[in-house]
């Protein structure tokens, strides 16, 4: 099967969804990308990257829980799917391997 | 500030701008996520700040990715061949039910592809002309433009043969240059059969420049042998039969003995060149003096055409240049030193021969402009029936696009449906088309005397043609295809829709504009007719009834006196002239150095008429002051038509005296004004001189007591008899004048038949449109008519609305055909006026045709029987 290519801010995004403790939507995650990074982001970034994610079949999402404060709009919140939890796994076991395969003392010369 | 109790928004056009770009599907969430940034960011910074980020954020969003639609899940093809089956069997289930209104749409359509089908073959055979020469666009011909006084300038095709030495020998980038004659008719005999028939005496290269196919021969060395012809394979076959002409022997104005060289094959009619043999021009210069005599003479010597070839890959510009000023080396010659050397490629021979001041901007092309005009405006005519019948049915078809839809068409198989249709009528119409026009081509040859026909082995023409349908079908199914596909399912399904005053609008437009080119066509087509006739019916200024005209040719000259006197003793004729001109041209023109009250350096053209004293008498033609020529020896008379006196300002003209060609003459007499050149101009100035010698055209008008064809058959016999060598040719002078209108009247009966075409087709719509109303209405009248509404109620209800859009059309197609046709006229110094009735007549026929089709279906409708319409609900 082919798999879906992830690049590094699609992964950031994904693994802040895995991470979030509460119902992920699009300010709660943008908050987190923005707090785990340090880097500033932009919402439509983030919203951008959500939708493509959901299109490669990594997240799923549903609507709910509007409030006031968005003028009485729904959120939209995302999931992981079996499929996303798979592509974070593999990701992390490769990261394993490679840093298992590097030299003692290479390991050192980076400060390990 | 308190944000609480009023809690701030985000700035409307930021908003606006989102709401209108983002797609639908992600437009709540994204939109609601902003807000909730806003908010917390009003707290933190302030509403302006706020606000400015909040549209920064959002013009973030103006990409691609948040426009796109929702993906779908299941994937289609691109063209399913399913579905376009599905169109077809559709498609031809409309046309079976719907038979009526089927056939009169591809009735129409039919009709207006076949008319602009022929005028496409048409126009495509005026464009062919020449072009099927190799190397045809490195052939032109050589012209003068000659500055008369200053102000205007004249284009003449006579050169003189100094010209073709000087282009010869100092112009490399030329190749070729042939000299030539201009093409008249000539003997030709072997044994005892004799012809008398026209051909060229050109250059010698002339084979080499105008590749026409030679059968046999060889182009580089036909014409090379001064006592040689090249015959086309006709009249090789008429001089010789079935032997093969090749080095035989042909008889050439019964001086001398040519031999064939060459045979060509038959000269096609898209050719402007049409001779039947060549004759080189060298054997002019070994046995005529003066032409030998003209080689050495200087530029004003014009008497002869030039064509040249240039090298290839030469520039037009380049050369025009330099042979511009060629002829400015005569400093004391005033005619070297007012021409300027022109040439005209070949391929605009045909189309653009009409120069004004000094450019070939006008001629034939002007028709063929007109009629691709008339092509497209009919085919137009018959596209806008076709989409006013498929929208008049809308509502019926509303029902089915409602269900189409709801059950999951998506908008474009719905277009594509109903193009698909348009295809299939358009295909219909095309095939139907094709074998009308190709039925009627015979026909349409005979009345344009062209020789046009269908070619089925080119490429192009199928491609183009094909071409032309597939823009036709798009034009035509279009409208109805985004129009019914645009239908709101649930309004059409729940009954809601109503065709208001919105959806019959467009279609009354096209009606109106329908019946504007119908109506102005036919203003045309009687506009036309009126002004040939207005021309025939003019005085010509002589009587061109009995008179007929031949050639002197052979012993004719020698004869002439023997054979004059036999004719009007016999009582055949009752009075015989010679003339350097045909009774319908005049073939000379020049200009006289000296009159009385000459301004300096002034010039007047004046055709000049070399004759006897039977002239005036055999043409017809009165003498208004002063006298006739006393006898043929009355040599150092001149007399002038009126407009040439008008010309030369003289008050009292009879017995003064002017200089032409360096010999004095005094004016003996004034003659009226005769139309022998175009009868749409005013005369020409003329000037007619006496001389005892025979000259080239013999004119003889027969007696009134005599039956022509008896004439004839006497006539025949005496004229083999003094002329043995020659075959007895003759023209009716009437025949001639005739054919000067033959253009005029050509261009008349095709702008009649189009134009009758053309109304045709548009009532062939609103016979339909009448026919989709009435029915419409049905209930209506079936009420009105309960309650008691007469027929003639009826029809005026249903009727008068069509003839209202008539009136409109008429209101708009007068002014701008008055003003076109106006355009036309002025063209022609003698024009007639366009008259008020004419419109009239015109907009009152359209009405009554109108009225005709459309009461058809309305007083259909208004005599049914109320219980009928009303039964069934």
């Amino acid at each position: 099967m082919r798999r879906a290519f992830l690049g590094e801010f699609e992964e950031l995004i994904l693994l802040i969804v895995a991470a979030c403790t509460e119902d992920a939507y699009g300010v709660t995650i943008w908050e987190q990308v923005q707090e785990q990074t340090g880097r500033s982001i932009t919402i439509s970034a983030v919203h951008a990257t959500l939708y493509r994610l959901e299109e490669k079949g990594f997240l799923s999402s549903q609507m709910g829980g509007a409030t006031a404060e968005r003028g009485g709009r729904r959120k939209r919140f995302f999931s992981l799917t079996v499929a996303g939890s798979r592509a974070l796994i593999e990701l992390e076991q490769m990261r394993q391997k490679l840093w298992k395969a590097i030299p003692e003392g290479k390991l050192q010369i980076l400060g390990q | 500030m308190n944000t609480k109790n009023h809690p701030t928004q985000p700035p409307r056009w930021a908003d606006r701008l989102l709401e209108w770009f983002v797609s639908d599907h992600l437009l709540e969430d994204v939109q609601g996520d902003l807000y909730e940034i806003y908010q917390r960011r009003v707290k933190l910074v302030g509403i302006a700040k706020a606000q400015r980020e909040y549209g920064w954020n959002v013009i973030r969003y103006i990409n691609p990715f948040f426009r796109k639609q929702k993906t779908t899940h299941y994937t289609q093809p691109l063209i399913s061949t399913t579905m376009l089956r599905n169109y077809f069997i559709i498609t031809w289930r409309q046309l079976l039910t719907n038979k009526a209104y089927s056939f009169l749409n591809i009735a129409g359509l039919a009709t207006g592809m076949s008319v602009a089908l022929l005028i496409g073959l048409w126009v495509y055979h005026q464009y062919s002309y020449d072009r099927f020469l190799p190397e045809s666009e490195q052939l032109y011909q050589v012209k003068r433009n000659f500055d008369e006084n200053g102000d205007n300038t004249l284009t003449f095709n006579t050169t003189s043969l100094k010209l073709t030495n000087v282009l010869r020998s100092e112009v490399p980038e030329i190749e070729y240059v042939a000299e030539s004659d201009w093409m008249g008719s000539h003997g030709l005999k072997v044994g005892e059969t004799k012809l008398f028939k026209n051909g060229a005496v050109i250059g010698r290269d002339f084979l080499q420049m105008f590749q026409y196919p030679l059968l046999e021969g060889d182009p580089k060395t036909a014409l090379h042998s001064a006592y040689s012809i090249v015959l086309t394979e006709s009249t090789a076959k008429a001089l010789f039969g079935d032997e093969n002409a090749m080095g035989k022997i042909v008889r050439f104005d019964n001086d001398n003995d040519l031999k064939v060289t060459g045979i060509l094959k038959d000269i096609p009619s898209n050719s402007s060149f049409q001779f039947n043999f060549l004759v080189p021009f060298d054997y002019y210069e070994q046995t005529k003096s003066w032409i030998k005599q003209s080689r050495t003479g200087d530029f004003s010597q014009n008497a002869f055409q030039i064509f040249v070839k240039l090298k290839k890959g030469v520039d037009y510009n380049q050369v025009l240049a330099k042979i511009g000023p060629i002829e400015h080396t005569e400093k004391d010659n005033v005619n070297a030193m007012r021409s300027t050397v022109i040439m005209q490629p070949l391929q605009r021979w045909h189309l653009y021969s009409e120069y004004i001041n000094g450019k070939d901007s006008g001629g034939f092309i002007e028709y063929v402009r007109i009629f691709s005009v008339i092509g497209v405006l009919v085919l137009l005519i018959a596209c806008i029936n076709f989409i006013n019948l498929t929208t008049a049915r809308s509502e019926k078809r509303a029902k089915e696009v409602g269900i189409r839809k709801s059950i999951g068409s998506e908008r474009k198989q719905l277009i594509a449906q109903f193009l698909v249709e348009a295809v299939v009528f358009t295909g219909i119409a095309f095939v139907l088309a094709f074998f009308l026009s190709w039925a009627i081509l015979p026909a349409f040859n005979a009345l344009t005397a062209a020789h046009i026909h269908i070619p089925f082995a080119n490429v192009y023409f199928w491609l183009i043609t094909i071409g032309c349908v597939l823009i036709t079908a798009l034009l035509a199914g279009s409208r109805p295809a985004f129009y019914l596909s645009s239908f709101q399912p649930v309004k059409v399904l729940k009954g809601a829709i109503r065709m208001g005053k919105t959806a019959s609008l467009p279609r009354k437009v096209l009606v109106v504009a329908q019946f504007s080119c119908s109506i102005a066509l036919i203003t045309g087509a009687i506009v036309i007719y009126q002004q040939v006739q207005y021309a025939k019916d003019r005085p010509t200024g002589y009587d061109v009834n009995r008179l007929l005209s031949t050639s002197v040719n052979g012993d004719l000259r020698k004869n002439h006196t023997a054979l004059k006197n036999e004719l009007l003793q016999k009582g055949i004729i009752e009075s015989v002239t010679t003339s350097s001109s045909p009774a319908t041209d005049i073939s000379w023109h020049s200009t006289p150095e000296q009159w009385p009250g000459k301004r300096a350096g002034e010039t007047v053209e004046l055709g000049v008429i070399i004759t006897d004293n039977e002239y005036f008498k055999t043409m017809g033609m009165a003498i208004k002051d002063g006298r006739n020529f006393f006898s043929a020896t009355d040599t150092n008379s001149v007399i002038f038509n009126e407009t040439a006196i008008k010309r030369l300002r003289l008050e009292n003209p009879i017995g003064q005296l002017i200089t032409f060609n360096e010999k004095q003459y005094q004016i003996a007499g004034v003659v009226k004004d005769a139309l022998m050149m175009s009868p749409f101009t005013a005369a020409d100035p003329t000037m007619f001189l006496c001389t005892p010698d025979v000259q080239d055209e013999m004119m003889y008008r027969l007696s009134p007591q005599i039956k022509t064809q008896d004439a004839l058959q006497q006539l025949t016999a005496l004229f083999t008899k003094y002329n043995p060598s020659y075959p007895y040719t003759y023209e009716f002078t009437d025949v001639t004048y005739a054919k000067k209108f033959n253009l005029e009247v050509l261009i008349g009966k095709l702008a009649g038949i189009f134009a009758g075409l053309a109304i045709f087709i548009s009532c062939l719509g609103l016979f339909g449109l009448a026919a989709y109303m009435a029915e419409q209405r049905t209930k209506e009248v079936g009420i009105r008519k309960v309650l008691g509404a007469s027929v003639f109620s009826l029809w005026e209800l249903l009727s008068k609305d069509f003839l209202a859009l008539v009136l409109i059309a008429f209101v708009i197609a007068t002014p701008i055909s008055w003003y076109l046709l106006n355009g036309w006229l002025s063209k022609y110094a003698y024009h007639t006026q366009i008259s008020w009735w004419v419109f009239v007549l015109t907009g009152l026929g359209a009405l009554g045709i109108a009225l005709v089709t459309v009461s058809f279906q309305a007083i259909k409708a208004a005599l049914m029987n109320p219980v009928k319409s009303l039964r069934s609900e």
